[in-house]
């Protein structure tokens, strides 16, 4: 940039403002139903950052995940979560956050008479002092999750699974953006039985899915790998169930102040 | 604050922004990744020589676009900094699936800092 607008951090000489560079910025929050499986719409010009927050010091096997995220119209987005154990009788109170390019939802700025807004060459909006920018709590942009590939059998314990991310702060009033779901199925060999009518064997499989749950404990993000449902397939035929190449999954997180996004 | 610039909303008098105090992310890239275009074996790598030694933030959505999650195979994101590059490596979680593979949405951030 050889003319125009850039601010850096003085302590940490980090650029936090500039004309020439997109920007994400918060557009407001939507409650969570606290239902098993439960779906949340919301509205966003372009793809939405989809923030979530996660049960605080509630019990060892609540937990949440986003599932999935679909385009349901012009601007209208459907988050899909699964709230573990939810229906207990306890209010989560559980709340998803949404951040949307600042160009795009607001094409001509917030409308602000005083303050400060930045476009760049193209004229696009790339600050707005009115709005609140997409941050991080802390410097959590190096944050790597691993879901290990191993997943629980019947007679594992139930935290056996779990994996806990020591974080630079309380967990308390954060939301996270993580999506990884790790491994998804495991095919575990059932049973068998003869079939008198045909005399044949009949091989049983269970394909057990899983789903990875988030939850906060103190200073602490804990990811749940929990056993979600099972379908059952029979067989006579011997089914080769290579597990070789699964893998852990590596996958990314952010977590944000959830105070500076009311 | 010595040198810088404070904002506040208009209103409400709420400190908004801080230059001592943010760590903004900038979008630096977004797009959707689809299943098929991730090799099972190498995965989708995407480098960004264009930021060598900076550090970046990386969010990715799975599955996106697929409503149900049943059925599909499951994306895996990583960032890694080999000779300073960013480098982001798409794979999946089991290269011997042979379910349908889900399709992603990437949004890759540059934290402004240094590596």
């Amino acid at each position: 940039m050889t003319i125009g607008f850039r601010c850096r951090n003085i302590n940490t000489n980090v650029v936090t403002v500039d004309e020439n560079l997109k920007t994400y910025v918060y557009l407001g929050k939507y409650p969570i139903p606290d239902d098993r499986y439960t779906s949340v719409d919301i509205d966003c010009v372009g793809f939405p950052l989809i923030y979530f927050s996660i049960p605080y010091n509630v019990n060892a096997r609540v937990g949440i995940a986003m599932t999935g995220l679909e385009s349901i119209g012009v601007n209208k987005w459907r988050a899909f979560f699964s709230l573990k154990e939810a229906g207990n009788g306890t209010n989560l109170n559980l709340w998803l956050r949404v951040f949307g390019r600042l160009d795009l939802n607001y094409p001509n700025g917030s409308g602000i008479k005083y303050g400060i807004l930045l476009r760049n060459l193209n004229g696009q909006v790339t600050f707005d002092s009115n709005l609140r920018m997409h941050k991080l709590a802390g410097n959590t942009y190096s944050t790597e999750l691993t879901l290990l590939a191993d997943c629980p059998t019947g007679n594992d314990p139930a935290d056996k699974y779990d994996t806990n991310y020591a974080m630079p702060f309380n967990m308390a009033n954060k939301s996270i953006c993580a999506n990884a779901r790790g491994v998804v199925y495991w095919l575990e060999y059932w049973g068998s039985y003869v079939d008198w009518e045909t005399g044949r064997t009949i091989d049983q499989y269970q394909k057990r899915a899983f789903q990875s749950y988030y939850s906060g404990y103190d200073t602490t993000i804990r990811i749940s790998r929990e056993y979600e449902v099972a379908t059952y397939i029979e067989t006579i035929f011997p089914i080769v169930n290579d597990l070789s190449n699964m893998h852990d999954v590596k996958s990314r997180i952010a977590v944000i102040d959830n105070t500076k996004f009311p | 604050m010595p040198i810088g610039i404070r904002t506040w909303k208009e209103g409400t008098g709420e400190l908004l922004y801080d230059s001592t105090a943010e760590h903004t992310l900038f979008n630096v890239d977004e797009q959707v990744i689809t299943g098929n275009s991730v090799n099972l074996t190498t995965g989708l790598i995407l480098e960004y020589p264009a930021y060598t030694g900076k550090r970046l933030s990386v969010t990715f959505v799975s599955p996106y676009q697929n409503g149900s999650i049943d059925g599909y195979g499951i994306l895996a994101c990583r960032l890694t900094y080999p000779n300073n590059i960013p480098t982001i490596t798409i794979s999946f979680d089991n290269t011997t699936a042979t379910i349908p593979k889900a399709d992603g949405y990437l949004i890759v951030f540059d934290t402004g800092a240094s590596l």
